[in-house]
């Protein structure tokens, strides 16, 4: 547990030595904050002209400002996970440095698991400066605060599944412009597979189903937290990182 | 301390490494002595566990090294051909973190960093970036690396590569300084470096040993080859027969690319370099130059391998 802290802090410093940490927060915080600002317009423009015709329909917080604004988070994931995933191994490899890790006392699980925890610091380091937002709209209005809870837990767990993926990417090359392109590649795959589940047969089309990312997001946005889609998103973790491990010692046996 | 049995590592059809065995005791500082390509560098890796072996085994301190990496890579240190550095980072946060992934106790850590600045001469850029230090701070940074955790086993991949003449002598003395306690492992294409370094040497080329020298015998053996070179004021077949002519000289030979200048193969076991020289005088022959042959490595290689003299 200690090797792989030391190996994410010494990552997650990396982030902000190079400006890629500091590109990913700015990009990331200048596009949500320009999101939640036109969804807070558009919602007090619309209560604005509920109430001055009379009707009595409640315009809800969550449903107006809270659900695009995370779609638009998972969004920008999608596109900026792949730039702080890319460097992880395949720039090890490049500087030759893996050749220190891997003759270190510490085993690839410990390296792979402590590049994922960086991502997963910068990740989460993120997701707490989105936090104003819904500290604004709770003393400002009246939103559901469990729901806003559960995306979180949705957002963190979707992030985990990227991050692995871009690892397992990182792993197999030492360019870090492929890793990237393969890792969105293979993430925007994983968004749009279920289109496909529509026009393919019974099982194949509930197999395809059951394999897209976004429909066990779907249940958290809903305020929700499911046992099954929570095992979905681990047990897929687990299951890319483990690919990784493979990758990884499959290196000692041949060149 | 480190045994290796039979060691086979194949790339493809490419065999790198063909049935290497050997032993270094501890206290020992091991050469190994190959042209490029030879597999100096696959043997090492295989030691320190970066690579797996085809077939064979490797046991460092008792410990196989696939069975208890763990074990073995805590005793280790390792200088890689290219020395595993983050150009980012600065010299000392780099040695820190480091001394943090080998198990250096979080209290030692700040004293062990001292210790090898101060041992591998990087006082003065111990605060700078990685990226921006010359090949010879790079290098020694390296050294750094391998030293931190106060290692019993030192693997040394071509340590003075890169150097220039002042530091390579530096890092040979600190390589010795270090033995003693450790058992080092080191490769070089450089025949004296080796010479002067090591007290056992294992000549590899083409994937297999070529010869073990046990007794530090190379360098007598290198010396007293009875091969001399002659550079004379001027040269003609008369002056070459009057000196092939003589008692205890086996063949006399034009050097190529060398103005007037000759090669004179002796009789072993017997000097008679005076003797030609006194006789030369003696006929009015100029001499310029009378050395002993500089012996490369080329001619080592040549000469193991058309003798089939395995041990020397």
């Amino acid at each position: 547990m200690r090797k792989i802290l030391v190996i994410a802090r010494k990552d997650f410093k990396t982030y902000f030595i190079s400006p890629i940490g500091y590109l990913f927060l700015s990009s990331f915080l200048l596009i949500v904050g320009f999101m939640f600002y036109q969804r807070l317009i558009f919602f007090v423009r619309q209560s604005n002209i509920m109430s001055q015709t009379g009707q009595n329909v409640a315009v809800s917080l969550n449903d107006v400002i809270i659900k695009p604004l995370y779609g638009t988070i998972n969004l920008l994931f999608l596109f900026l996970v792949p730039l702080i995933t890319m460097r992880l191994i395949a720039e090890e490899k490049k500087q030759k440095t893996m050749e220190l890790l891997l003759t270190s006392p510490i085993t690839t699980n410990h390296i792979i698991l402590g590049k994922f925890t960086s991502a997963m610091m910068l990740i989460a380091l993120t997701l707490v400066c989105t936090l104003t937002y819904p500290i604004i709209l709770y003393f400002g209005g009246n939103p559901d605060m469990g729901q806003v809870f559960t995306m979180y837990i949705g957002l963190v767990l979707l992030s985990a599944c990227y991050i692995c993926v871009g690892i397992f990417w990182s792993s197999l090359t030492e360019n870090q412009i492929i890793a990237a392109v393969l890792t969105f590649i293979s993430l925007l795959f994983l968004w749009i597979i279920d289109w496909a589940a529509q026009s393919s047969g019974q099982l194949l089309g509930s197999i395809i189903y059951y394999l897209s990312i976004m429909r066990h997001f779907e249940s958290f946005g809903e305020g929700t937290i499911s046992f099954k889609d929570t095992m979905y998103f681990i047990s897929f973790c687990i299951f890319v990182l483990y690919l990784t491990y493979l990758s990884i010692e499959s290196k000692k046996w041949k060149k | 301390m480190i045994e290796v049995r039979n060691l086979i590592k194949e790339f493809g059809n490419f065999r790198a490494i063909d049935d290497i065995s050997f032993t270094v005791n501890k206290g020992n500082i091991l050469g190994f002595l190959g042209p490029n390509g030879a597999g100096k560098t696959t043997t090492m890796r295989i030691i320190t566990g970066f690579l797996n072996a085809t077939s064979g085994s490797v046991k460092v301190a008792g410990y196989d090294i696939t069975e208890h990496p763990m074990q073995v890579k805590k005793k280790m240190g390792y200088l890689p051909e290219t020395p595993p550095l983050y150009n980012e980072m600065l010299v000392k946060e780099y040695l820190k973190y480091v001394a943090e992934l080998k198990d250096v106790n979080s209290k030692k850590i700040s004293y062990s960093v001292d210790k090898v600045v101060s041992l591998c001469g990087l006082e003065d850029v111990k605060n700078r970036i990685i990226g921006n230090l010359s090949k010879g701070f790079r290098q020694r940074t390296g050294l750094a690396q391998a030293l931190i955790n106060d290692p019993e086993i030192l693997i040394l991949d071509e340590p003075s590569s890169g150097l220039d003449p002042k530091q390579i002598i530096e890092i040979r003395n600190l390589i010795k300084s270090l033995a003693g306690e450790r058992t080092i492992i080191l490769s070089s294409h450089i025949l004296p470096e080796v010479q002067m370094t090591c007290e056992s040497v294992i000549i590899i080329n083409k994937g297999k040993i070529v010869a073990v020298d046990h007794q530090n015998n190379l360098s007598k053996y290198l010396s007293g080859n009875n091969s001399y070179e002659m550079t004379l004021s001027k040269l003609n077949k008369k002056i070459i027969g009057f000196i092939k002519d003589f008692d205890g000289v086996l063949d006399v030979q034009i050097i190529p690319n060398k103005k007037n200048a000759i090669s004179i193969d002796t009789k072993p076991n017997k000097d008679v370099r005076s003797q030609i020289v006194k006789m030369m005088v003696d006929n009015d022959y100029e001499i310029l130059e009378f050395k002993n042959k500089d012996v490369t490595l080329e001619d080592v290689f040549l000469k193991l391998t058309t003798e089939e003299v395995h041990n020397i």
